[in-house]
């Protein structure tokens, strides 16, 4: 099973999160461990849950817009927190 | 029963989940606004009398994701919770919104909650749009599994308040028992308790739930609009330039009607009491000085019912998300986005919306910064410098010459604000990376009661202020620059010789280098307390009188004779990044609990407009005697 992570999405791709990897960070500058993964997990960002991309903002792709299950609402990350949630992908819509 | 033995009773919920509007569906309008000792966050409290005739004060908390506490507001929220803000808040219930149609996230902070050991309400809000939406849920089955009461709610069309004050009703006989308060078996969850509340929400979400709903399909679509990089973007520019244009042109309308009452109040008093020190002090000291303030109510209503319906409606989450790459790239949070947006009105809302900014540095950074938004008060200097020395030209064929700087001004504010923000993020503040996460709720037409609710308080806070500290500071300013009183031989206006003239003079060599004549210098003094008092500071020592409007005309007459280019110029500069009024300090100071950050706010500001007008200066005497 390939996994990917959430920067590697495109828009309305669908994937479902697999693991939660903090090592895989862009910038952990002085950020203690387990803090980004307890933020998603907040979040409802958890293994098993499946994540559609809705929106990405425009330079340098980022903030990403997701919708998590189907809340009604969606939740945008940055893409360094975005870098550690780590899917399977289920559903390629991107264009090519 | 007196008020103070009532039943106490939190409510807590995730953002978003239609709390504030619970609350004053409860409430109405018999709330208080006050804050928590110590801290900062905003203490709200409101009250309600059950039809068993039992008061409760309801406490609105901050919406939290979980009780791990990351920001300030959240803190709060945590410690009411658990009974750790001392006896005045001893809470005996707990109200836990939730909203249906994102019912997750809700869920594992209602399991949160329940290891509080205090007894719980669920409110399941939003229900009828949910319903709609196609969510259904099992309620019996849902109340079996949370071990608590459950009642379906649709806060803003007030559908459930009822049944959920019978509830409250039924619960009340068995609270002073100790049957239904178990022991407080909460610890700050680590990550795998964290999974675990997930786990656990989400079992029982799935025992419970009927059928799933479908996303708001026209929210989405929206969406596609609003979000879109270049529709999106545009947008938020036509909102931006609308909010401006309503602050700057209509609510201008509003504060002409205003200066005029308050003008014929001045001229009244000062007719009653003709030549009295009395007089003086109301009419010149308090009628003015509050007035001066008080002529921005109409400019704060109309931002602050901008943000209100902004929020409200769930743009304001969007247009974070739009900036949050600019935002991000000086090192901003995107919450960092709504409070310099106030600020352009008025640098105190602004700093007051930085509480919802978790990290501690991202918020000072961003209180730090948000001075430098031109805010409202600066406009009449503004104004009175451009239409004194800037032409009224047209250029490039269609530019207003004085708009165009004017335009400069803001530009100039803004983009140092961000520099300033760059800076202290590289070199004054531990680098520290931030998480910063965007909730866009689907959106919602903003409720007139709630939006009125919501315009009342930042009014009500603004009006208490212009009447407290702004008189004292108005009648110590009016103290020094009418005594000493002039020699009966004088021949000079008489705040030449007051303490404000001795002063002005006295610190004039320091802004020589600047290029300001010892009035200006004087004029800036009373300047301290708010802004715009400098340019009728200005028309004292220039001994002219009359209204505002021939104040003003007199004013750059007589500015563009007596001051050369160069320190016209040099005042704009200054002015740009001048230290905010008192009150601005004064909030940063309550804000930040110390004094150590409106020093630094006033040291590095100061700083930065000294360079600006001296860098303006000299230049500007150097191109004119080489040109």
């Amino acid at each position: 099973m390939k996994l990917v992570n959430l920067t590697e999405l495109k828009q309305h791709d669908v994937g479902i999160v697999r693991r939660l990897d903090e090592s895989c960070l862009l910038n952990k500058i002085r950020l203690s461990a387990g803090e980004v993964e307890s933020r998603l997990l907040d979040m409802g960002i958890i293994e098993g849950a499946q994540v559609t991309v809705m929106h990405i903002g425009r330079w340098g792709r980022e903030p990403i817009a997701i919708r998590i299950n189907n809340s009604s609402s969606l939740i945008a990350l940055r893409k360094n927190e975005a870098a550690i949630i780590l899917l399977e992908m289920t559903q390629n819509n991107g264009s090519k | 029963m007196a008020a103070n033995s009532g039943i106490r009773i939190a409510l807590v919920g995730n953002p978003n989940c239609g709390k504030t509007a619970l609350f004053n569906a409860l409430t109405g309008s018999k709330q208080r606004v006050a804050n928590y000792a110590g801290v900062t966050v905003e203490k709200k409290h409101g009250y309600f009398i059950t039809p068993q005739h039992a008061v409760c004060t309801l406490i609105d908390l901050p919406g939290t994701y979980s009780l791990r506490a990351r920001s300030l507001d959240e803190r709060i929220t945590r410690d009411v919770v658990m009974n750790q803000c001392g006896d005045e808040l001893d809470i005996d219930l707990i109200l836990c919104i939730l909203d249906a149609t994102n019912l997750l996230n809700g869920l594992r902070l209602a399991l949160e909650l329940k290891q509080s050991g205090k007894p719980i309400i669920v409110a399941l809000n939003m229900s009828d749009l949910a319903k709609n939406m196609g969510y259904h849920y099992d309620i019996a089955k849902l109340q079996n599994e949370l071990g608590c009461e459950i009642i379906e709610t649709t806060a803003i069309k007030k559908l459930g308040i009822k049944e959920l004050l019978f509830t409250i009703d039924k619960i009340i006989p068995g609270l002073n028992s100790n049957a239904q308060t178990g022991l407080n078996t909460w610890r700050e969850p680590d990550i795998a308790t964290s999974r675990n509340y997930h786990i656990l929400a989400n079992q029982i979400l799935t025992k419970v739930k009927l059928s799933d709903g479908i996303p708001s399909r026209w929210s989405d679509g929206i969406d596609s609009v609003l979000l879109h990089p270049v529709c999106g973007v545009a947008v938020l520019l036509i909102v931006l330039f609308l909010v401006f244009q309503s602050v700057f042109s209509w609510a201008v309308i509003l504060q002409d009607v205003l200066q005029t009452a308050l003008d014929s109040l001045q001229g009244a008093v000062l007719n009653f009491l003709p030549n009295s020190l009395l007089g003086s002090l109301l009419s010149n000291g308090i009628i003015a000085g509050v007035g001066s303030v008080l002529v921005f109510l109409p400019q704060i209503l109309t931002i602050s019912l901008f943000i209100v319906l902004l929020e409200d409606s769930g743009y304001m989450s969007r247009a974070a998300f739009l900036m949050d790459k600019i935002m991000g790239s000086v090192g901003l949070n995107s919450r960092a986005f709504i409070p310099l947006l106030s600020s352009f009105a008025c640098a105190i809302p602004g700093i007051m919306a930085t509480r919802t900014i978790e990290n501690r540095n991202d918020r000072l950074i961003t209180i730090l910064i948000s001075p430098l938004m031109t805010c409202s008060a600066r406009l009449p200097i503004y104004t009175l410098l451009i239409s004194a020395l800037i032409p009224a030209r047209i250029v490039w064929g269609f530019l207003n010459l004085q708009g165009l700087v004017m335009f400069m001004l803001y530009f100039l504010g803004m983009f140092f604000g961000l520099l300033a923000a760059f800076i202290m993020n590289l070199f004054f503040f531990k680098k520290e990376h931030q998480v910063s996460i965007i909730e866009l709720p689907s959106y919602k037409i903003p409720v007139l009661k709630n939006v009125l609710i919501e315009l009342i308080k930042p009014a009500k806070m603004f009006l208490r202020r212009a009447g407290t500290v702004i008189v004292a500071i108005m009648i110590v300013l009016w103290f020094l620059s009418s005594f000493p009183l002039a020699p009966s031989n004088a021949v000079m206006p008489a705040i030449n010789y007051s303490f404000v003239g001795i002063l002005g003079k006295w610190l004039h060599p320091l802004f020589a280098p600047i290029g300001f004549p010892w009035q200006v210098v004087a004029a800036l003094i009373p300047g301290i307390a708010a802004r715009e008092v400098v340019v009728s500071a200005l028309g004292t020592i220039y001994s002219l009188s009359g209204n505002d409007d021939v104040l003003a005309k007199g004013l750059s007459a007589v500015l563009s004779q007596s001051w050369s280019l160069a320190t016209g110029l040099s005042l704009l500069a200054w002015y740009v990044f001048a230290p905010q009024c008192a009150s601005t300090l004064a909030v940063v100071r309550r804000e930040t609990n110390s004094w150590r950050w409106p020093c630094i706010m006033f040291a590095y500001q100061i700083i930065l407009a000294y360079a600006a007008a001296f860098i303006v200066y000299n230049i500007t005497v150097w191109l004119s005697s080489h040109i």
